[in-house]
C-alpha cells in the first residue's frame, strides 16, 4: 500500500514539476508548482514524518506560493497571453533532461548499492511535532537561529530596495 | 478493513452534515436577513402549496442552478476556470477530516473514535487547508479573465494571507494551554474544570485569543465585515462574477461550508467541541436512563407548544388566502403533534432501565448534539454579523490584520507562554 | 535513535562565540540605532558598527590563545566549531569589514547627500562578516548551507544599495539570479550526499566514505555539484560570469568586500568541507583513497588554469579598472586553487597565507578606486592620466597594491605565490606551474597600465591637473593597508605561522 502511494506521489511528483518547467505561462507553471508541493508533502507523510508534510502544504503550498500567484498576477496581469500555446518547446528538454539524468543514475546506484547509514523503520514518535521540536531547540538550535537572522536579513534588505520611492526625504 | 469502513461511514456522516447544514444556513441566512432588516422573506416557492417557511426555496435553487445554461467567458483559461470550483469545494470539505464531532461511540465492541483522522498534527492541518482554500478564488479570479473577478483573486490573496497570520498565532496560544496539536487532545482538555465549577473552555483561558481566532475566521471565510473578495457594490461580484449554473453554485456552496468549518474550529477550539459543560461522559453514561427519559418528555413538551402555536395560527387565518397555503398551519401542528407523540411513544420502552450499551449510544448522540448545537449556534453568529456590521474599506482591513491583530496575536502568545511557565 | 530527550545545548559554549554574538547585537543595535535618530550623516549605526567591529576582532585576537583551540571547540553543539581555521579566518573577516565600514564612511557612493538607507548598510556589513565568520567554523551541511545563504542574502542587498541606479540594481538582480542557480545546484549535490551517506555533519560523512565501497561516478556528480556552488561564492571560472558586472555595478566599497569576504569565507568552507571529507584524519592511506577515486587533483587543476587564464586574458582588454581589477580577481582566485590540487597541508597554508596577503592588497586597491571615483565620479583608466602627480601619495600606494597583485619580489604578493607554486612543484604538477608564472606576467602587463596611465601619461592639452585632497580616514586606511603588503614581503615568518597553525589545528582538531 505504501509502495504504490510513494510511486503515485513521486510520479504525480515529478509530472508537476515538468508541467510547471514546459508551461508557457506563469500563472499556470505556479499552479503546477503548487501541486508538485502537495505531492512533495504526500511523500513526507509516507515517510512518517506527519509534521514535515503539513509544513509543507503550509508554508510553501499555502503561504509561499500564494504570495508567488499575487506577484505573477500582478506582473502578468488577467490578460491571458499567448494562451493557445501551452508548450514553451523548443526550451523544455534543456531543463529537464539534466534532472532526469540525475534521478536515473540515482535509482541506479542505490539499486546497486543500497543506503548506506539508513534505512529500517523509523523509531516511536520519529517525525512528530515533539520530535521536530526537539531537535530544532536542541541540535539544531544554532542552525534554527541561524535561519531567523537570515530571515531577518532578508526582511530589512526587500525594504531597503523596495522603499516607497515618494516618500524618500528630498522629494 | 474495518478501519476504511468506519472512515467511510464518518466521511458520510460529515458530507451529510454539511450539505444539510448548508441548505439549512442558506434559509437561516435570508430569513435571518429578512428579521434583522424587518420584513418577511423568501415565502414564494412551495411543493403542493406547502411552504415550509421558505425552505423549499433552496431545494428550487438546487434545480434552477442544476437546469441553467453554463455561460462562460470565450477568454477564459479553460483548464483553471473550470477547476477552481470544485477545488474551492474540496478544500472546504477536508478540513473536516480532523475535526472531532463526539468522543466515541461503541459498535459492536469496538470503540470507534468520532474522528475521520486523529492527526497528531491536526491544527496545523486544519491551518494547512485553510491556507489552501485561497487558490479556489485566486484561479477563479485569474482564469475567468475579467478585471473585476481579478481584483477579486487579488483581494482573497492579500486578505488571506494578512489573516492567516493571526490565525495561527491565536491558536498557538491554545496549543500552549493544551500542550498537543491533536484537536482530541484540545477538547478533551477543555472538558475539565477550573476551580471546579468554571468549563476549561478555550473562550475561558484564551480569551484575547479567542477575539483573535473568530474575526481571522470571518476573514478566511470571506464573510462580511471582511467580503473585500465579494464586494458586490466595488467589483460587482468579485471573483465569481463570471460564474454561472452549477460553477456558480459550488462557490455558493463552499461558502457555506466555510461557514460551517468556521463554526465547527471555533466550537472546537473555544467552545468545548462536543464537550457538554458540567456533563462528563461518565456522568452522562451513569444517568443515562435519567436523561433519556427527561430529553423525551422535555422533547414531547416542547413539540406540544409548538403545535400548540401553529394551531392558534390555523384559527387566526381562517381562508385568508383562499387556497392551498390555508392548510399550512394546521399540517405544522399536525407535524410537531406527531413528533410529540413519537417522544412519549418512546417512554413505553421504559428509557430509565436502559443497559450499558444503551448508555454509551445515549452519552455519544448527547454529545453530537451538543457539537451540533454549537455550530449551528455560531454559523447563526456569522448572519448575525453579516447582516448588522459594514464592509471594511481595504486599507482598514490590512491595517487590521497586520498593524492590530498581528501585534496583539503576538502578545497574546507572549503572555500565555508566560503565564504558563510561571502556574 | 532517542527520541523525546530534549537535550539543550550547553550556554557556556557560548564564550568562545563572543565575537559573532558582538556582531549579531550590534547589527540589531545599529538598526534600531539608524531607526530612532536623525541626521544628515548616520553617526550612530557608523559608531555602532566601528565599535561592534573592533570589539569582535579584539575578542577574537585574544581567542588565538585559547588553548583549546588546537583541539577545536565546537559551539551549542556540533554544528559550528572554532578551531584554528576558524579564529584566523575570525580576524581576517573582521579585518575585512572594518576597513570597509571605515572607508565607506568617507565614499560618495554610499554615503552622498542623495543616498538613503545610509544607515542599514553598516548594520548589513556586520551581518555579512558574522555570516562569514559562521561560514569558516561550519561543519554540518545544514550550517554550510545557511551560512553561505545568509552571505549571499547580505550581498544582494548591499549589490543593490544604490536603488535609484540602474546598474546598482541590475548587478543586485544578476546576483540573486546567479545565486539561486549556484545554490540549488550545490544544494542537490549535498543531498545527494546526505543520501550516499546518511550523515549531515562532515566527520560523519568522511567516516561513512571510509567504511563503505563508495560509486565513483555518484561521488564525482556530488562532488562537482559542491564546487559548482562554491565555485560561484569564490567566483571560478564556469561560475564567474557574475563577476564582473557586479563588482562594476554594485559601489564599489561593497565590490571590494565583495572581491575579499565572501571569497575568503568561500576558500574557508572549501578547505574545511573537502579537506575534512576528502583527505584529513588519522588513516591517511584510506583518505588518499578518496581523493583518487574522483581524480580529485585533475579536476582542480583544470578548474585552476581555466580560471587564471580566463581572468587574466580578458583582465587585458579592460579599460575600466573597476572590472578589470574584477578580472583580476577571477585571476587571483585560479592562482589559489591551485593550492587546492592535491588538499596537502602546504597547499592549504599556502592558500591561507595568500588569502591573508590578497585581502590587504585587493581591498586597498579597490580602496584607492573609491577615494578616486569620489573625486573624479569615473572609473575609466583614461581619466587616471597623470593621478600620479595630482594624488602622489596614495597613488604610490596604489602602485604598491597593484605591484604586490602583480607578484614582484619585494612585495607580500611574491611571497603568497612563492608558497603556492611550491604547493605544487612539490607534488610535481609542472604544467600547472609554468601556466601560472606565465599568467603572472600577463597580470604584470594590465596591472602596470595603470600605473603607466597614473604616472607616465601626459596628461591631455586642457584635462583638470588640480591636486586631489582625499579625506584623512582614507589615507589612514589606505596606510594601514599599503604597510603590512610592503612588510609582509619582507617579513613575513610569524603570518605564515599562523596560517600554519591554522591548518595544524584542523588537522589534529578532526
Amino acid at each position: 500500500m505504501e509502495g504504490i502511494l510513494f510511486w503515485v506521489c513521486g510520479i504525480l511528483m515529478v509530472f508537476g514539476g515538468l508541467m510547471m518547467v514546459v508551461q508557457r505561462s506563469a500563472v499556470v507553471s505556479a499552479v503546477w508548482l503548487i501541486f508538485a508541493f502537495v505531492c512533495a508533502a504526500g511523500i513526507f507523510a509516507l515517510l512518517s514524518a506527519p509534521f514535515l508534510a503539513v509544513m509543507q502544504i503550509l508554508v510553501y503550498a499555502g503561504a509561499i506560493m500564494v504570495l508567488f500567484l499575487f506577484v505573477i498576477m500582478m506582473l502578468q496581469g488577467p490578460v491571458l497571453e499567448g494562451g493557445r500555446k501551452r508548450l514553451a518547446l523548443p526550451m523544455w528538454p534543456a531543463v529537464a533532461v539534466p534532472p532526469m539524468a540525475i534521478a536515473v543514475m540515482i535509482i541506479g546506484y542505490v539499486k546497486r548499492h543500497g543506503t548506506t547509514g539508513m534505512g529500517g523503520p523509523a523509531p516511536e514518535g520519529f517525525g512528530s511535532p515533539e520530535h521536530v521540536a526537539e531537535l530544532l531547540l536542541g541540535k539544531y538550535l544554532l542552525a534554527f537561529e541561524l535561519i531567523s537572522i537570515v530571515l531577518l536579513v532578508a526582511i530589512i534588505g526587500a525594504l531597503a530596495v523596495g522603499k516607497d520611492e515618494r516618500k524618500l526625504p528630498w522629494k | 478493513m474495518t478501519i476504511v469502513f468506519d472512515t467511510l461511514a464518518k466521511i458520510g456522516f460529515f458530507f451529510v452534515l454539511i450539505m444539510g447544514l448548508v441548505v439549512v444556513l442558506i434559509w437561516m441566512e435570508r430569513k435571518g436577513a429578512a428579521f434583522i432588516q424587518d420584513r418577511t422573506g423568501p415565502n414564494r416557492a412551495s411543493i403542493g402549496g406547502v411552504r415550509l417557511a421558505g425552505l423549499v426555496h433552496p431545494v428550487a435553487d438546487v434545480f434552477k442552478l442544476l437546469f441553467k445554461e453554463d455561460v462562460a467567458p470565450a477568454n477564459r483559461h479553460a483548464a483553471l476556470y473550470n477547476l477552481a470550483p470544485w477545488l474551492v469545494m474540496t478544500v472546504a470539505m477536508s478540513t473536516y477530516a480532523v475535526i472531532p464531532f463526539g468522543d466515541y461511540l461503541t459498535v459492536a465492541g469496538r470503540r470507534v473514535p468520532l474522528v475521520a483522522a486523529d492527526l497528531s498534527v491536526g491544527l496545523l492541518y486544519v491551518l494547512a487547508i485553510a491556507s489552501l482554500a485561497t487558490y479556489g478564488v485566486v484561479m477563479a479570479g485569474w482564469a475567468s479573465n475579467n478585471k473585476f473577478t481579478f481584483l477579486g483573486g487579488i483581494r482573497a490573496t492579500s486578505q488571506m494571507i494578512s489573516y492567516e497570520i493571526s490565525m495561527g498565532l491565536a491558536l498557538m496560544g491554545l496549543v500552549l494551554v493544551f500542550s498537543s496539536l491533536r484537536l482530541t487532545d484540545i477538547v478533551a482538555g477543555q472538558g475539565d474544570l477550573i476551580w471546579g465549577f468554571l468549563p476549561k473552555w478555550g473562550v475561558v483561558v484564551q480569551p484575547l485569543g479567542f477575539i483573535l481566532f473568530i474575526v481571522a475566521v470571518f476573514a478566511e471565510t470571506n464573510r462580511n465585515p471582511f467580503d473585500l473578495p465579494e464586494g458586490e457594490s466595488e467589483i460587482v461580484a468579485g471573483f465569481h462574477l463570471e460564474y454561472s449554473s452549477m460553477k456558480f453554485a459550488l462557490f455558493f456552496m463552499a461558502e457555506y461550508a466555510h461557514m460551517v468549518i468556521g463554526a465547527s474550529l471555533i466550537a472546537t477550539f473555544y467552545f468545548g467541541g462536543y464537550q457538554i459543560p458540567w456533563l462528563p461522559r461518565p456522568l452522562i453514561e451513569a444517568n443515562a436512563g435519567l436523561i433519556l427519559t427527561l430529553k423525551l418528555i422535555g422533547v414531547a413538551l416542547i413539540s406540544m407548544m409548538i403545535a400548540m402555536l401553529f394551531f392558534r395560527r390555523a384559527q387566526k387565518e381562517k381562508g385568508k388566502f383562499g387556497d392551498a397555503r390555508d392548510r399550512e398551519p394546521v399540517l405544522g401542528a399536525g407535524l410537531w403533534v406527531l413528533v410529540a407523540g413519537g417522544a412519549l411513544a418512546g417512554l413505553v420502552l421504559k428509557p430509565w432501565t436502559i443497559g450499558p450499551v444503551g448508555a454509551d449510544m445515549v452519552a455519544s448522540l448527547l454529545q453530537v448534539m451538543a457539537f451540533v448545537a454549537k455550530v449551528v449556534f455560531f454559523a447563526w453568529l456569522f448572519i448575525w454579523v453579516r447582516w448588522t456590521l459594514p464592509r471594511f474599506r481595504y486599507d482598514q482591513l490590512m491595517h487590521l490584520g497586520w498593524k492590530v491583530w498581528l501585534p496583539l496575536g503576538l502578545a497574546n502568545l507572549v503572555v500565555t507562554a508566560l503565564v504558563m511557565a510561571i502556574v | 535513535m532517542e527520541l523525546l530527550n530534549v537535550n539543550i545545548p550547553n550556554w557556556s559554549d557560548m564564550g568562545n562565540w563572543i565575537p559573532e554574538a558582538v556582531l549579531c547585537v550590534g547589527f540589531l543595535v545599529a538598526l534600531i540605532g539608524d531607526m530612532v535618530t536623525r541626521g544628515k550623516k548616520p553617526v550612530v549605526p557608523f559608531v555602532i558598527s566601528v565599535f561592534a567591529l573592533v570589539t569582535a576582532g579584539s575578542y577574537a585576537v585574544a581567542g588565538l590563545n585559547n588553548p583549546g583551540l588546537a583541539a577545536g571547540l565546537p559551539i551549542m553543539g556540533d554544528l559550528v566549531v572554532v578551531d584554528g581555521l576558524a579564529a584566523f579566518f575570525r580576524i581576517l573577516f573582521i579585518f575585512a569589514g572594518l576597513a570597509t565600514v571605515l572607508f565607506a564612511w568617507t565614499s560618495e557612493e554610499i554615503m552622498g547627500r542623495k543616498r538613503e538607507n545610509k544607515g542599514e548598510f553598516y548594520a548589513l556589513i556586520l551581518m555579512m562578516t558574522a555570516a562569514m565568520m559562521v561560514m569558516a567554523e561550519a561543519r554540518d551541511i545544514l550550517m554550510l548551507f545557511l551560512s553561505m545563504e545568509a552571505v549571499g542574502l547580505v550581498s544582494y542587498v548591499m549589490a543593490g544599495y544604490m536603488r535609484t541606479s540602474l546598474r546598482s540594481t541590475e548587478a543586485s538582480l544578476k546576483y540573486v539570479l546567479f545565486g539561486a542557480v549556484s545554490s540549488a545546484i550545490m544544494l542537490y549535490g549535498l543531498s545527494l550526499l546526505y543520501g550516499m551517506t546518511g550523515a549531515m555533519d562532515f566527520a560523519g560523512i568522511r567516516a561513512a566514505l571510509v567504511s563503505g565501497p563508495v560509486n565513483g561516478f555518484a561521488l564525482l556528480v556530488v562532488v562537482v555539484m559542491i564546487i559548482a556552488g562554491m565555485s560561484y561564492k569564490i567566483a571560478a571560472v564556469p561560475f564567474h560570469y557574475w563577476c564582473p558586472d557586479i563588482y562594476e555595478g554594485a559601489p564599489t566599497p561593497v565590490s571590494a568586500i565583495f572581491s575579499v569576504g565572501p571569497k575568503a569565507a568561500g576558500f574557508a568552507l572549501m578547505i574545511r568541507f573537502f579537506y575534512t571529507t576528502l583527505a584529513a584524519g588519522p588513516d591517511a592511506a584510506a583518505s588518499v583513497g578518496i581523493i583518487h577515486i574522483i581524480n580529485w587533483p585533475l579536476l582542480i587543476a583544470v578548474i585552476s588554469a581555466v580560471t587564471m587564464t580566463y581572468g587574466n586574458l580578458v583582465a587585458l582588454r579592460q579599460s575600466n579598472v573597476k572590472r578589470m581589477l574584477a578580472y583580476s580577481s577571477i585571476a587571483h582566485v585560479g592562482y589559489l586553487l591551485m593550492g587546492f590540487l592535491l588538499l596537502t597541508p602546504a597547499g592549504l597554508q599556502a592558500i591561507l597565507f595568500y588569502l591573508l596577503v590578497y585581502t590587504l592588497m585587493n581591498l586597498g586597491a579597490f580602496f584607492f578606486v573609491v577615494a578616486i571615483n569620489n573625486h573624479l565620479k569615473s572609473e575609466e583608466l583614461d581619466d587616471y592620466v597623470g593621478l600620479g602627480f595630482r594624488t602622489p601619495w596614495a597613488a604610490s600606494m596604489m602602485v604598491v597594491f597593484l605591484a604586490s597583485l602583480t607578484g614582484i619580489p619585494p612585495f607580500a604578493g611574491f611571497i603568497g605565490k612563492f608558497y603556492l607554486f611550491t604547493a605544487v612543484l612539490d607534488k610535481e604538477w609542472f604544467w600547472l606551474a609554468i601556466l601560472a608564472a606565465l599568467n603572472s606576467v600577463v597580470g604584470l602587463y594590465y596591472y602596470f597600465k595603470v600605473v603607466k596611465a597614473m604616472f607616465f601619461t601626459t596628461p591631455l592639452e586642457g584635462a583638470d591637473t588640480s591636486p586631489l585632497k582625499l579625506h584623512w580616514l582614507q589615507y589612514t586606511v589606505l596606510a594601514v593597508l599599503a604597510i603590512p603588503t610592503l612588510v609582509l614581503g619582507l617579513y613575513w615568518g610569524q603570518f605564515k605561522d599562523l596560517a600554519d597553525q591554522a591548518i595544524a589545528a584542523m588537522t589534529v582538531g578532526f
